[in-house]
């Protein structure tokens, strides 16, 4: 180890000690700011869901620092809202102004996760950025949740807020206030959001004043470099440790649009040279006509969530975005333009993009890499509760199994990489506040994609309306193209969304389903996603499978069909001879099939 | 007689025993004994001269519990849960430990999924029951995780907080059937909403409850059977005391024991110096628990978690823990920047400077390289101390490759580590509208008065407070707590749409439950109190504050309770706006509509306390009464990191009134002080060390 640390003398002129003291403390500026928003906001999806995300920039708009338990996709995108704004108000930029924006074409994400971005000054210079993200559950739009997966242009997905000063110094404008709680529904809760959000904000900004008090500028401002420069000199060790080369991988979204149920293409070439990687998305399939699309700046957040992933010790700050280059050409799915609806884009691009990155590296690095992972399932349901006498929106977010990875199994229940601190909002919450009752939470037998380690396990969600009348909307993907198993690892179980499963009127309403009307007493089965496998199955150790067989988390007809391994139903013990007899025949059979 | 407190840490067991009829303290310490804590325990009453029978009160701070759920060495237990959710235990609430890792997993759950067995029953969210239990159903689970070897079993119901008669009818089944097994319901421990929660909380509960009920069966037997008459009392994580016998109540709630108790000692030093504000920080070997009282009061958390997603959620008294102590190893990560732990050498094999085989730098070596700790032994002399071989560890582990001099790459680890702790507690206090300046620091355990002075003046907090013995401070804790029993009720309503009986039947049905538990626990009616709070919010919110609840001012000294007034309506509503502000940095107007959702009664047993006695040796006219012993070099930031001679003073040396400027050491058994130059410490009539700046 010791010959390959590299002494900090190229740091500029700030000393170790100073830099790992104030270091620490930026992210711990962000995590303040965090803790400040999810216990005051309004929003469930923020105070249950966490559903939020903060960071440090410096004065050109480069990521400093997050803390513990942002939403990766959030941190990630703001660097460019930031740059986006000091490109567009330079001059215009004073002490006490705060921006808002939700702009996917600047940095945002969908309308729903809604920006506040404050600058810092020392002395009226500007020294740095704080900006917090929080997902609102309604920014208007067609639907209630502002969730429409069938938009074919953004102007149903609700209020499109361009980076515009919330706060000229030190002064709610209301005129801009005003006009944004007019738009979306239920304003009254918004307003405790927006409240919330400038709150931590301003946290932000006292604690960092209070560190350039206390270090000076100069010492602060060498710090933020050297951040940066420290992160970037790490991955960049990286990539120049990684075999030089072209790695392809393709990925598949299950529909174009409503009207066109081809698929479309992700396709990525990595290109690794030295110390750097060019992510090159040509051959991609041109912009959709549904919500499934990226902008520039929410591509390039996947392929910085993916690859950060593989390097958790590197610091994620803008260093880590130095060594990669992009190409994405205009109008695709992965660099859509205006007026491209962008509402499902986690669900669908982001996560192809993070799939297909995955699939690249793992060709380089393929002891860091894990199989392909869930994909995101949203759901909102809004109706009239006619005992309570309210409307109400209900979001329900998922959780799923993660791709196995070169020496260990995938994890089940998690959830995504990009969504940071995010947690699922207890059943017991939904059914007081909502007319739901919930049948299962569960984790789905079979689920996981087969693989000498396998893939973890989707859950399966099956509630009930209990009273009146509500439109289901869902975003979500995989229903054709499962999760992927890697090096010989099988796919994972299909996601899904099915109503009254298992009864006489069962129907399948899939994961495209826009305001969709259930009445009382029908059941939605939701079909979470799962993990791929990593490596052939048959080479999987027959003691795991048995563990899983004992654990239930694979049956015993699933044992000999995906592993090869015959597990005795009454001893609950491995058959070896049988087991050893129909690996050789699936292998066997495999050859056989090669030769077709 | 004597009234004891012993408290069982990582490395040491600590007495304090208090001589009832003269006041006299003593203090004890043995090395602890982990494969069964209670032999340390009897070794050091016994060593103390103290026979059981002689003992009037015997209080005990165990890590019993809390070494079970993170070694993973509880007993085997089973999970009973409602058709469909037998996977919340594992599904928690979905979060990741770690933002940017595709090779993190989470912690093993502490019941595997084949001995979580589901049964076909349902209450709804109003309390209605859907289902009933089948009692064949029930039978056939059970009789299957016996088989099976289970000790224990938690039934964990969805809704049970709104109705625990199936949870209740299921444990009646399984009991009968099987008298022996420790048996657990979700809503005998927490009848509160969220079911992660509430599945983590029992099955805690269950884990580890067989395992305190032998230790705590076979220790109260040893006392007895020495003659003991009273009852052994244990201490819990909500800074009260329960009977060792009440295992069922014990069980979650005695996983902060020992960090409670010094907590509580905290809060009384603070009371007898007049500091009402106060942050405590208790550096041990492997780790610093960070901890405030604010306004004489203790500050509560509604839960703890004790590793990544294993949750208890009950009132405790808000301790942060980090990962820094004396043992504390610094690296050099490969991008060149210094970081101190979170990994630590622990007592074995220890810092590299203990000689026991150590060979990675810690923050005791770099203690010791600047001069700060002794540099020939520790311990009074019996830990001898090799101080060449810590600075060859940090020259050639940290200083090298940082391209510094020795004393500077130690300096900063020193530098790095406060700055940690520094940061957990502007944590709790900035974070929730705490101005550090306004607050004392007291410090505790054997590395935490090292420390202490650095992180004040780091923080500009206005004081430092030593306490005589900093090494047994959680011992003392414990004699200075009461018995208490925390209960809480979910109700779920909009403020303008309570009935106020509804609200006082809760309130009045919880303090009966904890009556009739004190006076079993033999607490006299003159010695109860009970304290009602309620949690609120916004409407709209889905994060609640806890505020007290008032009581109609002419019935609370009738000891009647009545219905509840306007005005006091109104003070309520005060109470939660002006929490919010203090905590967020905001409230909403006045009139937007909150809403209630949980009731709590804290009934509190009030025991006698030993009444910390001053110092009648020593003077309170301010005066050097001591001379230093010896003179050592130390290295300081203030002096430019040049070492310069520094006088170093032994604490038994001292009496009250006794001033000592910095820079200076002071000595003691099983702690060393560390004042600054600027800084002066004087020693009050109590034998604490107050450390304050000299401008």
């Amino acid at each position: 180890m010791a010959e390959t640390v590299e002494t900090h003398t190229n740091g500029g002129n700030i000393d170790p000690v100073t830099f790992a003291v104030l270091h620490n403390s930026l992210k711990s500026v962000v995590d303040e700011m965090n803790l400040t928003m999810f216990r005051s906001a309004y929003s469930a999806v923020i105070t249950e869901g966490r559903d939020i995300g903060g960071a440090v920039f410096d004065a050109r708009g480069r990521l400093v620092a997050q803390g513990e338990s942002d939403l990766a996709v959030f941190v990630t995108m703001l660097e460019f809202s930031c740059r986006a704004i000091l490109e567009r108000y330079q001059g215009d930029i004073h002490p006490g102004d705060a921006f808002i924006l939700n702009d996917p074409f600047v940095g945002g994400t969908h309308f729903n996760d809604v920006g506040i971005i404050k600058p810092v000054f020392w002395q009226d210079e500007l020294v740095a950025l704080v900006a917090i993200v929080g997902h609102w559950p309604d920014v208007g739009g067609s639907e209630p949740g502002s969730f429409a997966p069938d938009a074919t242009e953004y102007y149903r997905e609700g209020l499109r807020i361009p980076p515009i000063k919330i706060v000229r110094q030190g002064k709610l404008d209301e005129g801009v206030y005003q006009l944004i709680l007019a738009n979306v529904r239920i304003p009254e809760e918004r307003e405790g959001d927006v409240r919330a959000q400038l709150g931590a904000a301003t946290v932000g900004e006292k604690r960092l004043l209070r560190l350039i008090e206390k270090y000076g500028k100069d010492t602060f401002v060498q710090c933020m470099d050297e951040a940066i420069s420290y992160s970037e000199r790490l991955l960049r060790q990286e990539f120049a440790a990684m075999p030089d080369g072209d790695y392809q991988w393709t990925e598949y979204l299950d529909q174009e649009s409503p009207a066109n149920p081809e698929p479309v293409k992700v396709h990525l070439t990595l290109r690794i040279g030295g110390d750097q990687a060019v992510f090159d998305f040509s051959g991609s399939d041109p912009q959709t006509r549904s919500a499934a699309n990226s902008t520039y700046s929410g591509t390039a957040s996947a392929v910085f969530v993916a690859t950060k992933s593989l390097f958790p010790d590197i610091p994620m700050n803008h260093g880590c975005f130095e060594p990669i280059q992009f190409i994405m050409p205009e109008g695709t799915v992965v660099n859509a333009k205006p007026p491209a609806a962008l509402s499902a884009m986690a669900a669908t691009v982001y996560e192809r993009v993070i799939g297909v990155a995955f699939g690249a590296l793992a060709q380089a690095v393929p002891e860091k890499i894990m199989a392909c992972p869930n994909g995101l399932i949203n759901l909102t349901i809004g109706g009239f509760d006619p005992t309570a006498n309210r409307y109400y929106v209900a979001y329900l977010f998922s959780e799923g199994g993660f791709g196995g990875r070169a020496a260990k199994d995938g994890s089940s229940g998690l959830v995504s990489l990009y969504g940071g601190g995010a947690r699922i909002t207890p059943v017991e919450v939904f059914e007081r506040k909502y007319p739901l009752l919930f049948k299962q939470w569960q984790l789905r037998p079979d689920s996981g994609g087969p693989g000498r380690y396998r893939g973890g396990l989707g859950s399966t969600k099956t509630f009930m309306l209990t009273r009146g009348e509500a439109r289901l909307t869902a975003l979500g993907d995989r229903e054709r193209f499962p999760a992927w198993g890697l090096f010989g690892g099988g796919s994972a179980d299909k996601q899904g969304l099915v109503l009254n499963y298992g009864k006489e009127n069962q129907e399948n309403i899939t994961l495209k389903a826009v305001g969709y009307v259930i009445r009382e007493g029908d059941e939605v089965t939701v079909f979470g996603g799962a993990g791929g496998g990593y490596g052939d199955p048959l080479e999987r150790d027959p003691e795991a499978v048995l563990e899983d067989v004992r654990e239930e988390y694979v049956s015993i007809q699933h044992a000999a069909d995906a592993y090869g391994v015959i597990v005795d139903p009454d001893t609950m013990t491995v058959n070896i001879p049988a087991t050893n007899r129909l690996r050789a025949e699936l292998q066997q059979k495999r050859l056989g099939g090669g030769q077709l | 007689m004597m009234r004891v407190g012993v408290d069982v840490g990582g490395t040491f067991t600590d007495f304090v025993l208090l001589d009832e009829e003269t006041g006299k303290l003593e203090v004890q310490k043995v090395s602890s004994t982990s494969d069964n804590q209670m032999r340390g325990v009897m070794e050091g009453i016994e060593r103390s001269g103290c026979a059981p029978r002689e003992i009037s009160m015997f209080l005990h701070g165990t890590t019993v519990a809390t070494n079970a759920v993170i070694q993973k060495t509880g007993c085997r237990t089973g999970l009973l849960t409602t058709k469909g959710f037998r996977d919340v235990l594992k599904i928690r609430r979905t979060t990741r430990g770690k933002l940017y890792d595709v090779q993190w997993d989470p912690p093993e759950e502490l019941v595997p999924r084949r001995y979580r067995l589901e049964i076909d029953e349902r209450t709804d969210a109003f309390g209605r029951i859907l289902k009933p239990v089948d009692q064949d159903e029930v039978l056939a689970a059970a009789e299957k995780l016996v088989q099976a070897g289970m000790e224990s079993i938690a039934v964990v119901f969805i809704n049970s907080y709104a109705n625990p008669a199936n949870e209740a009818e299921t444990c009646r089944i399984i009991s009968e059937a099987f008298p022996d097994l420790f048996v657990v319901s979700s809503s005998q421990v927490l009848r509160e909403w969220r079911e992660f929660e509430r599945t983590s909380t029992a099955v805690v509960a269950a884990y580890v409850g067989p395992l305190l009920r032998r230790y705590l069966g076979s220790m109260t037997a040893e006392l007895d059977r020495g003659g003991y008459r009273g009852r052994a009392l244990v201490m819990l994580s909500n800074g009260g005391v329960a009977p060792a016998d009440q295992v069922e109540e014990l069980a979650p709630r005695s996983l902060l024991s020992g960090p409670a108790a010094a907590v509580i000692a905290a809060r009384e030093i603070g009371r007898l110096t007049g500091e009402e504000n106060l942050v405590s920080i208790d550096i041990g070997g492997t780790s610093t628990d960070v901890a405030m009282v604010y306004q004489g009061e203790l500050l509560m958390s509604l839960e703890q978690e004790i590793e990544f997603g294993t949750i208890v959620h009950l009132p405790v008294i808000d301790v942060s823990t980090i990962g820094a102590g004396g043992g504390t190893i610094a690296w050099v990560d490969r991008g060149g920047v210094l970081q101190m732990g979170p990994q630590s050498a622990g007592a074995d094999p220890g810092p590299v400077c203990y000689g026991k085989g150590g060979t990675e730098p810690t923050l005791t070596d770099a203690n010791v390289v600047l001069g700060r700790l002794n540099p020939g032994h520790l311990l009074g002399g019996q830990l001898p101390i090799d101080r060449d071989r810590a600075f060859k560890a940090i020259e050639e582990k940290i200083a090298q490759l940082l391209g510094l001099d020795t004393y500077t790459a130690a300096r900063g680890m020193v530098e790095v580590l406060n700055q940690n702790i520094a940061n957990a507690i502007r944590k709790i206090t900035v974070q929730k509208g705490y101005d550090p300046r306004e607050f004392a620091l007291f410090c505790c355990g054997g590395a935490g008065p090292l420390q202490a002075a650095e992180i004040a003046r780091e923080l500009s907090m206005k004081a430092i407070i030593v306490p005589p013995n900093p090494g047994v401070t959680s011992a003392l804790g414990l004699l200075l707590t009461d018995v208490r029993h925390d209960y809480v009720t979910s109700y779920i309503r909009e403020l303008n749409q309570v009935k106020p009986e509804d609200v006082e039947m809760a309130f009045a049905s919880m303090e009966e439950e904890g009556r009739k538990q004190l006076a079993a626990d033999g607490i006299g009616a003159e010695n109860m109190a009970f304290e009602r709070s309620a949690d609120l919010r916004y409407l709209a919110q889905t994060h609640e504050l806890t505020v007290s609840w008032p009581y109609p001012p002419e019935d609370r000294d009738a000891g009647v309770t009545g219905s509840i007034r306007a005005d006091a309506w109104r003070s309520l509503c005060q109470a939660f706006h002006d929490r919010h502000q203090q905590e967020f940095g905001y409230a909403a107007d006045l009139g937007e509509p909150l809403e209630i959702v949980n009731l709590r009664v804290a009934a509190i047993g009030k025991l006698s306390h030993p009444e910390l006695v001053g110092n009648a040796a020593g003077s309170e006219v301010d005066g050097i009464g001591s001379q230093p012993k010896s003179n050592r070099l130390v290295c300081f930031k203030e002096t430019g990191n040049d070492s310069v001679p520094t006088p170093v003073y032994m604490r038994q040396d001292l009496s009250a009134g006794d001033t000592v400027p910095g820079p200076a050491i002071v000595e003691q058994f099983d702690s060393t002080v560390l004042i600054l130059p600027g800084q002066v410490g004087r020693v009050d009539a109590y034998g604490n060390i107050i450390i304050g700046d000299t401008i």
